[in-house]
């Protein structure tokens, strides 16, 4: 009886310290969530009466459609860069026993560890000579970087449940490499790459520091524009712009886990 | 038919590692049309010939020749050799006739052509019906089959499986070597076959190559395989085997005599082997197996005769396994059809086990 008790106070204080956590990390979030429904141009509660004034504000054209735009464009070029780019990389890594497979890793996944202020700052002074600061071509290159090691771990970690005997049997049906890649091993590891775009994206689309370094006037992203919002003038709509932000970020946090539930129910072999 | 050298590897070697050989130095024939089965224990070296002939495995040194042509250095993919792998390999995302379509789109056959093929491979295997469906939609042995199909859509001269059916139970083994033996002589096309299960290999190859450390031990027939194994491994390795060291002595003209020790001899009035011969006294190991001993009741002047205790005595259904011991301490096994035994034959009495001298075999040294 006296153990019985024991374990059902362990069980609650679990589970007590765990509803504590998840309200500490998602309070900050919800608590700005009606301030954008405001009436008023204060970030203060009690809210003085509830409008759509500054989602109209954001949606309408100006600097905030400007910089969506910016970021949708920079953010679909450096995807598509970064998943093709990463995809090959987790496959060669997975195929073959490359000597230096950790260090090669562990260089191709640095940009995620390295304190995003040190990349820009190398990123500002190479790109400066190359003449490719404050161009669309440097910012994609930059988020390029930044977003491929999210592609190379969620390709790899697909691979591990790859069974690259498939890729023998293509060849021995006389699928060259190439086809034998294209017609097997991608659509197999597909949830996958598709799971990489997605962070690849959100990585690129949340991107400020380096941002800040390379993007001229004629690059201002959504977040390098609320960044400025927040120093001159703090209103409402920034607080819009988040809440249309966060709700970017959730559809694909649940995509991507659709993705890799799909994954693992269709194709597990043994 | 099968006189043609299709396939020979000259002189290969094989290291993964660059420092221990996991294969040393191979030669081997392989004939147009043959049924060759690689048997071996796990690291024997039978796998990795296979994965060099297939063109996974790029040889450290020596030749691969087909039709006398070098291959070694040609890829897999241009090989155009057929392939059944070990857990069939097949494709998940794709049908069953996707599956047996790839080959032939690889090699850019026409829409027309390749329902053709995939039809007529479909019933070749029995599985009229099954095209539709997804691979893990299928039993493990319609999946044996699909992959059995796709490996010969495509008409290939030369086949190999690696251990196609270890995932397969007893029944369905049974039943899928007789279809695959029936597929090789109705197509006339060469099979090479890998497995480390024995009886699978003497019941469907025409050759049989026993794999150790790297190394052919022997390539034969599976009957001489069985009755003229060249060595002590073979003979221990392929079926039962009674395996006794004792030493040679020549007694004159064609009489040996083989002391096993401690007053326990067999007499053998044959020639023997020539590396075998000399006069002196000279180790060697003799060979019976189980289902050569029978229990003797008078005595054949062929024969030689051990006396024993029986010790244990195991009932087995077709037949009982009398296990004796000898004066000196050795144990012998026989296998004895159920009708022979008598009511003497009973756990501590003593027994006449006889044995006609053309099926004692003798190796020389100990194992």
């Amino acid at each position: 009886m006296k153990h019985r008790n024991h374990v059902l106070i362990g069980q609650l204080i679990h589970y007590f310290f765990g509803i504590l956590m998840v309200l500490f990390l998602i309070t900050p979030l919800i608590a700005i969530i009606p301030l954008s429904f405001s009436s008023g141009s204060f970030l203060s509660y009690p809210l003085p009466g509830l409008s759509l004034r500054w989602y109209q504000e954001v949606f309408s054209s100006g600097p905030w459609l400007d910089s969506l735009q910016n970021s949708i464009f920079v953010g679909l070029f450096s995807t598509v860069l970064a998943t093709v780019l990463g995809t090959f990389a987790a496959f060669a890594m997975a195929r073959r026993n490359i000597s230096a497979q950790r260090s090669i890793l562990g260089f191709l996944i640095a940009p995620m560890i390295v304190p995003p202020v040190i990349t820009g700052l190398g990123m500002y002074f190479l790109f400066g000579q190359l003449g490719l600061t404050a161009s669309f071509k440097g910012l994609v290159i930059a988020h390029t970087v930044l977003a491929t090691p999210f592609v190379v771990i969620t390709v790899t970690a697909n691979l591990q449940n790859f069974d690259m005997k498939l890729f023998r049997a293509a060849s021995s049906l006389g699928a060259s490499p190439v086809r034998a890649f294209f017609t097997i091993v991608l659509p197999l590891i597909m949830p996958g790459i598709m799971s990489g775009a997605l962070f690849a994206f959100v990585t690129s689309f949340d991107e400020i520091v380096v941002t800040l370094f390379l993007g001229g006037p004629a690059q201002r992203t959504l977040p390098r524009q609320m960044f400025d919002g927040i120093r001159d003038s703090i209103d409402p709509s920034i607080i819009a712009m988040s809440v249309f932000l966060m709700l970017i970020a959730l559809l694909t946090l649940i995509t991507s886990a659709w993705l890799n539930q799909r994954s693992k129910n269709k194709y597990m072999t043994e | 038919m099968y006189n043609k050298n299709f396939i020979e590897f000259i002189g290969v070697q094989k290291s993964y590692d660059g420092e221990n050989l996991v294969i040393p130095h191979l030669d081997l024939c392989i004939r147009q049309g043959e049924f060759l089965t690689f048997l071996g224990a796990s690291g024997s070296g039978k796998t990795t010939t296979l994965m060099m002939l297939a063109g996974f495995e790029i040889p450290t040194k020596g030749q691969i020749l087909m039709n006398s042509q070098p291959i070694q250095d040609v890829p897999a993919h241009k090989r155009g050799m057929g392939m059944v792998f070990q857990n069939y390999a097949l494709f998940p995302h794709m049908t069953v006739e996707e599956n047996l379509a790839y080959p032939l789109k690889m090699r850019g056959l026409n829409r027309t052509d390749i329902d053709k093929k995939v039809k007529a491979a479909m019933a070749k295997v029995h599985l009229e019906n099954m095209g539709k469906r997804k691979p893990l939609e299928l039993s493990g042995g319609q999946q044996q089959r699909v992959a059995l199909a796709r490996a010969l859509v495509f008409e290939p001269e030369l086949i190999l499986m690696d251990e196609p059916l270890g995932a397969l139970d007893k029944n369905l083994r049974e039943h899928m070597q007789y279809e695959i033996k029936q597929l090789h002589q109705e197509l006339g096309v060469t099979v090479v076959y890998v497995t480390h299960d024995q009886s699978e290999a003497l019941t469907m190859s025409d050759r049989v190559a026993v794999f150790n450390n790297g190394r052919i031990e022997q390539i034969a027939s599976p009957d001489k395989i069985y009755d003229l194994p060249n060595s002590p491994y073979i003979a221990g390795f392929i079926g039962e085997n009674n395996a006794l060291k004792g030493s040679l002595q020549k007694i004159s003209g064609t009489t040996h005599r083989v002391d096993l020790g401690e007053g326990v001899s067999i007499s053998l009035n044959r020639n023997v082997d020539s590396c075998l011969s000399p006069a002196a006294d000279k180790p060697v190991t003799v060979m019976i197996r189980p289902e050569h001993i029978h229990l003797q009741t008078s005595k054949h002047s062929d024969e030689v005769t051990l006396s024993c205790t029986i010790t244990d005595k195991v009932y087995l259904g077709d037949h009982t396994r009398l296990i004796g011991r000898l004066k000196n301490g050795n144990t012998i096994v026989a296998k004895i059809i159920d009708d022979l035994l008598t009511d003497e034959t009973l756990v501590g009495n003593a027994v006449e086990f006889g044995c006609s001298e053309e099926n004692i075999l003798l190796f020389p040294g100990y194992d």
